[in-house]
């Protein structure tokens, strides 16, 4: 066990590495002139000069990675062009945004999304399961900005019952803020039933089609029992998995829904330091989705390693 | 050629055979006959917008502005006086051109960096995957914002370039899976003895028998891409107006939607249709070359 989470964590800091690289070199190399392409064509080249002199990108290439990894790797992300203060200042009030809105979202869809998929994999081929697989397909394929336009004119304007913004007034209280995020949360939740419910729908098939479940039902069993203790015990991990999976990618995956809403999150914070030029807030921001993507993939391997042993034992080897 | 080579028209003919099983496999399925007719019908708009909108989309501009929707537009009109149904209807274009192009882009450079990776393996392999690896662990659209900035330029034909470079990894990853399993077979082995050259052997013995592969990508990317081109647009970075186009269109009214509710609605439900339509479609693909 000790040998394969070394493993998974030597190529995590593999893949952490190289994509530091390809993000430095995107926003480094790509512009050309970085003190041109944030200054825009109309500034003098005096000030063009000095701002490439403040930001040290008038530097041979190489140079310029290894200080700004060197930074990196003792916790400085560099400073916000746009508002000059320290990047992690502005980022970090914008994560605790993201995650609460993650949270709510998963906390929505996770019962729904595996009791969906459940139901469709108990009712194989009938009209059941193919309506739930067809909403599936189609509710995954929708850019989220879309259902949430949909959600927003039933609940928040023709039925009156949920704020359309997700910004709640200062000092609201943890009930109002869940009450401001609860479209929000729909929206994403809309999109992830999709993955989760067919995910666990695929998973239930197999072990309903398994030697050990029919066993089961023979020794007579009666099927509840099965269903709890031989069926989902084994159909369970992989959804856990995929699940683990789409929080990471939830977590960068949320600025559309985060500009609908207006709601000042990592994803609004992106797409702000992208409207604005901001290359140091944007590179950043940008390398902590990664970051957060691969700490939560490396957690979910371990999780799903931990609850099937014939991956942990096979791959040890 | 030695007598010993079976004659080429066997398995060509069995190839077809597969072929037209797969085709009957399609049409068999209510999905997929949905799915192509919701996307026939944007593509016939598309290529005749003049034939199937009601009025000048861009320059029919003088009725009365923000109208309910009514017998004469049945989409209402928007703050500019002009038929949301037109604009709607003519706003097909731009986003297929764009989606439709841009995963070509994607796929002959990812099947072709895959079919390097894949058969080449060694040094060049190991850092590529690693490197496929790394980008992909930012979500599509973190990665197409971030580059449309460095780059400066938002552009239709720069954002189609990025989204197209952006699919090639993925592509890639997946063509250069189906690549080492074909490679091991005897008939590459055969191809080497022959003698052959390696882009030969790459574009003309392996790439034929991927090709299910390489189309059952495209379908599925067609559908990413929409929803990319789509949630861009919306984002601000897409078709400038006055060009109908259904993603720019939310952008510049969602905030009109109480009570202007039609301007947003439609585009919206337009999109929808077309990015469902298209994944029912590749899922019906998907499902019969996987078979």
């Amino acid at each position: 066990m000790i040998r394969f989470v070394l493993k998974r964590l030597a190529l995590a800091l593999i893949t952490l590495f190289l994509l530091s690289v390809v993000v430095f070199a995107v926003s480094n190399i790509l512009p050309g002139d970085v003190g041109r392409s944030v200054l825009g064509p109309f500034a003098t080249q005096e000030s063009v000069d000095a701002l490439n002199e403040q930001l040290g990108t008038n530097r041979p290439i190489v140079t310029q990675y290894l200080d700004w990894a060197g930074g990196l790797v003792q916790g400085d992300l560099g400073m916000s062009l746009q508002r000059q203060v320290p990047a992690w200042d502005i980022l970090r009030p914008a994560i605790l945004n993201s995650a609460k809105l993650a949270v709510l979202a998963f906390l929505l869809c996770i019962p729904l999304s595996i009791l969906g998929g459940v139901i469709a994999a108990l009712r194989y081929g009938r009209a059941t399961d193919r309506g739930i697989t067809i909403a599936g397909i189609s509710l995954a394929a929708m850019p989220d900005y879309v259902s949430g336009i949909i959600l927003i004119l039933i609940f928040g304007i023709w039925l009156g019952w949920l704020p359309v913004t997700a910004q709640w007034p200062d000092g609201a209280g943890p009930l109002t803020q869940i009450e401001y995020l609860l479209l929000p949360a729909m929206t994403l939740s809309v999109v992830l039933f999709g993955y989760i419910a067919r995910i666990t729908r695929a998973g239930v098939i197999d072990a309903l089609d398994s030697d050990y479940t029919r066993t089961a039902y023979l020794k007579g069993l009666p099927s509840s029992v099965v269903i709890r203790k031989h069926v989902l015990r084994n159909a369970l991990p992989p959804t856990i998995a995929v699940v683990a999976v789409q929080i990471g990618y939830l977590f960068g995956g949320l600025v559309a829904v985060e500009f609908l809403f207006n709601y000042q999150g990592v994803g609004l914070l992106i797409l702000d330091a992208a409207r604005f030029n901001d290359l140091p807030l944007l590179t950043a921001g940008i390398l902590l989705i990664g970051t957060v993507y691969l700490v939560v993939t490396f957690l979910a391997d371990l999780l799903y390693a931990t609850l099937n042993p014939r991956i942990r034992l096979g791959s040890t080897e | 050629m030695s007598t010993v080579v079976a004659t080429p028209e066997a398995p060509r003919s069995e190839a077809r055979a597969a072929r037209s099983e797969r085709i009957r496999l399609l049409a068999r399925s209510p999905l997929v006959i949905a799915g192509a007719i919701v996307v026939a019908f944007w593509v016939f708009c598309a290529l005749f917008p003049g034939v199937v909108c009601p009025y000048n989309p861009i320059f029919d501009n003088n009725f009365p502005p923000n109208e309910h929707p009514s017998w004469a537009h049945p989409f209402g009109t928007d703050t500019n006086g002009r038929d949301i149904l037109s604009r709607v209807l003519a706003g097909s274009r731009a986003i297929l051109q764009i989606s439709v192009l841009a995963t070509l882009i994607g796929t002959v450079l990812g099947t072709s960096l895959g079919l390097l990776t894949g058969y080449l393996r060694g040094v060049v392999d190991d850092v590529t995957s690693r490197f496929i690896d790394a980008i992909l662990s930012l979500p599509l659209i973190i990665t197409a914002i971030f580059v449309v900035t460095a780059v400066g330029n938002s552009g239709r034909w720069v954002v189609t370039l990025i989204i197209g470079l952006i699919f090639t990894p993925v592509i890639a990853r997946t063509v250069r899976a189906g690549v080492l399993a074909e490679a091991e077979l005897d008939y590459v082995q055969a191809a080497k003895l022959r003698g052959e050259r390696r882009q030969y052997i790459m574009f003309s013995e392996i790439l034929p028998n991927v090709m299910s592969l390489v189309v059952v990508e495209f379908t599925v990317r067609l559908g990413y891409a929409i929803f990319a081109i789509a949630t861009l647009g919306f984002l601000g970075f897409g078709v400038a107006p006055p060009s109908p186009d259904w993603a720019a269109q939310i952008y510049q009214y969602y905030t009109l939607i109480d009570p202007y509710w039609w301007m947003t609605l439609f585009p919206a439900l337009a999109i929808a249709s077309l990015v469902v339509a298209v994944n029912l479609v590749a899922d019906g693909v998907r499902e019969a070359y996987e078979r």
